[in-house]
């Protein structure tokens, strides 16, 4: 009887973990992908595309943008390479850049063992809270019943030994890799 | 042969016992109903006359192993018990029987709490016990009978004192704050010194080596101001262990449960710290006493797939107690059911977070 049962949830599990994902991938592809990011505006950026689909375009710089700042914003198409026409790449930290997005998997074994395993473990400390009253033969560690009054306080004191201060380093935020 | 008595009723002469519903003694032959004081009173007299049964069989003590045996006055039967057994009924007649000389002298308890609640209501305990809990076998439920249900007047030793203590607490104050480059994390350490006293009244530590010391300390609490002054009319009806652990030997169990409250509450008078661990408590004890009490339980046993199950309900205050068997199967069906739900559950969510 609950060979069938687990048979079944375990069918179940695989079905799901089979079509919804799937499902998923194809809305987040649907996405436009619109990448902006700045570039130092006394070099020329040249966008670089496979030979079948290529640009020979060279792409001007904004030329009414003071020096040092990096502002141009170029629409990114998927799989072309941008590179820096001098080779030297921008100091300082990208603004209004967004994230390519993260190829989602069909299917994964492994989240499903995963998932499978956290959910036994909810379920196993679910199913203990439920059978805990089943025990109710405990002894008694205190007197608390039985207390008449309570506690009476004829001294206190608080004193202080010493101080200890550790300081941990802010981890630095790395700037975004390039395609 | 030791002597038994039997409290007879000045109607018909049939054996009287103690009534938990009237408080009274009650002839279940003739409905008689009598105060406990007054068939004392006709009781001490008849003892008076009582002459001593000279035990005819003879054994030697390894023979007897700790055993007594005892003359129905009724009967005549002979009644066995061993050196605890303080009450019991007549295996031959049915009567309730007090061992004379079990509760007399030093061995006389200083206080007794009447048994509150009959049979039935130990039943019905018992039943409700069961039915409102889940995962027990359904056979379990279906096929449960009592095996055996006997109300028990089970003896205590009541520890009474004040405790005064002296403790040490080491706390710890937090305190954390940023700058541009590091996290700070300030931590100031306080030793916390508190006395105080504590009192406590009739703390019971079970006193028959009989009880297993846990089933007994679960059906606590006991309310000792429904405590009358011993009498051997209480006794009868139920049956009655004279205590087999001595004080002595009960007052480190009171000590260990005084002190863990002392501890709680000293601990409660601390205040404004992240966190307080315990260092050490010191104890001491005041206007210690400890007196001998017999309470009232109801003991129901029975057994079901070989094994035997005990369930003790406080004869005061109906509060029933007892382990019960698990059906691991349906344990098992849950499990799975819940498994896969909360599978799936997690699934989707590490889906969505992209995760693995």
């Amino acid at each position: 009887m609950n060979r069938k049962i687990f048979a079944c949830i375990i069918s179940f599990l695989l079905l799901i973990a089979l079509t919804i994902p799937a499902v998923a991938v194809e809305e987040i592809e649907t996405e436009p992908e619109v990448i902006l990011f700045a570039a130092p505006n006394d070099g020329e950026v040249i966008l670089e595309a496979p030979e079948s689909e290529a640009i020979d375009e060279e792409i001007p710089v904004n030329e009414f943008i003071p020096e040092n700042e990096f502002v141009t914003e170029y629409e990114f198409v998927p799989d072309y390479d941008v590179r820096f026409y001098d080779g030297i790449e921008p100091e300082g930290e990208y603004e209004n850049y967004t994230a390519p997005v993260k190829e989602t998997k069909a299917f994964s074994i492994v989240r499903l063992i995963v998932a499978l395993i956290i959910g036994f473990l909810i379920a196993f400390i679910i199913m203990k809270i439920v059978a805990a009253p089943l025990k109710s033969v405990k002894s008694k560690s205190d007197a608390n019943e039985y207390e008449t009054n309570k506690i009476e306080l004829t001294y206190q004191n608080d004193r202080f030994l010493y101080r200890n201060t550790q300081r941990t380093p802010i981890p630095k935020q790395a700037p975004p890799q390039k395609k | 042969m030791a002597e038994l008595l039997e409290y007879k009723c000045p109607c018909c002469g049939g054996a009287v016992e103690f009534d938990s519903t009237t408080q009274k003694m009650k002839c279940p032959y003739c409905d008689a109903e009598f105060d406990v004081d007054a068939l004392t009173a006709n009781g001490e007299e008849k003892q008076d006359c009582a002459e001593w049964n000279a035990d005819t069989v003879s054994m030697s003590d390894e023979e007897a192993g700790g055993m007594r045996i005892y003359k129905c006055q009724s009967c005549g039967g002979e009644v066995v018990g061993d050196e605890a057994t303080g009450a019991a009924e007549c295996p031959y007649c049915g009567n309730p029987v007090v061992m004379q000389g079990q509760f007399a002298g030093e061995l006389k308890p200083d206080v007794i709490i009447p048994f509150k609640l009959d049979k039935n209501a130990a039943k019905e305990a018992l039943k409700k016990h069961i039915s409102t809990k889940k995962l027990i076998p359904k056979i379990f439920k279906d096929e449960n009978h009592i095996d055996e249900i006997k109300g028990i007047y089970v003896p205590y030793w009541l520890f009474d004192c004040t405790a005064e203590g002296e403790a040490v607490f080491k706390g710890e104050k937090v305190r954390t704050w940023s700058d541009r480059d590091f996290n700070y994390k300030e931590t100031s350490v306080y030793r916390i010194e508190r006395n105080g006293r504590l009192s406590f009244a009739a703390l019971p530590v079970d006193g028959s080596s009989k009880m297993a010391d846990d089933l007994m300390e679960s059906i606590e609490p006991f309310d000792i101001s429904q405590g009358v002054d011993f009498n051997t009319a209480y006794l009868s009806g139920y049956l009655a262990d004279k205590y087999d652990v001595s004080s002595d030997e009960s007052i480190n169990r009171a000590n260990e449960r005084i002190k863990s409250s002392l501890n709680s509450a000293l601990y409660s008078t601390v205040s404004g710290y992240s966190s307080v661990d315990t260092q050490n408590i010191y104890m001491e004890l005041r206007d210690a006493g400890c007196r001998y009490a017999l309470y009232p339980v109801w003991i129901l046993n029975t057994s079901w797939n070989g094994n035997k199950y005990t369930f003790a309900m406080n004869g005061q205050t109906g509060k029933i107690v007892g382990d019960l068997p698990m059906d691991k199967s349906a344990f098992g069906k849950w499990v799975g059911i819940l498994t896969a739900a909360a599978g799936v559950g997690v699934y989707l969510i590490m889906t969505a977070l992209n995760l693995l």
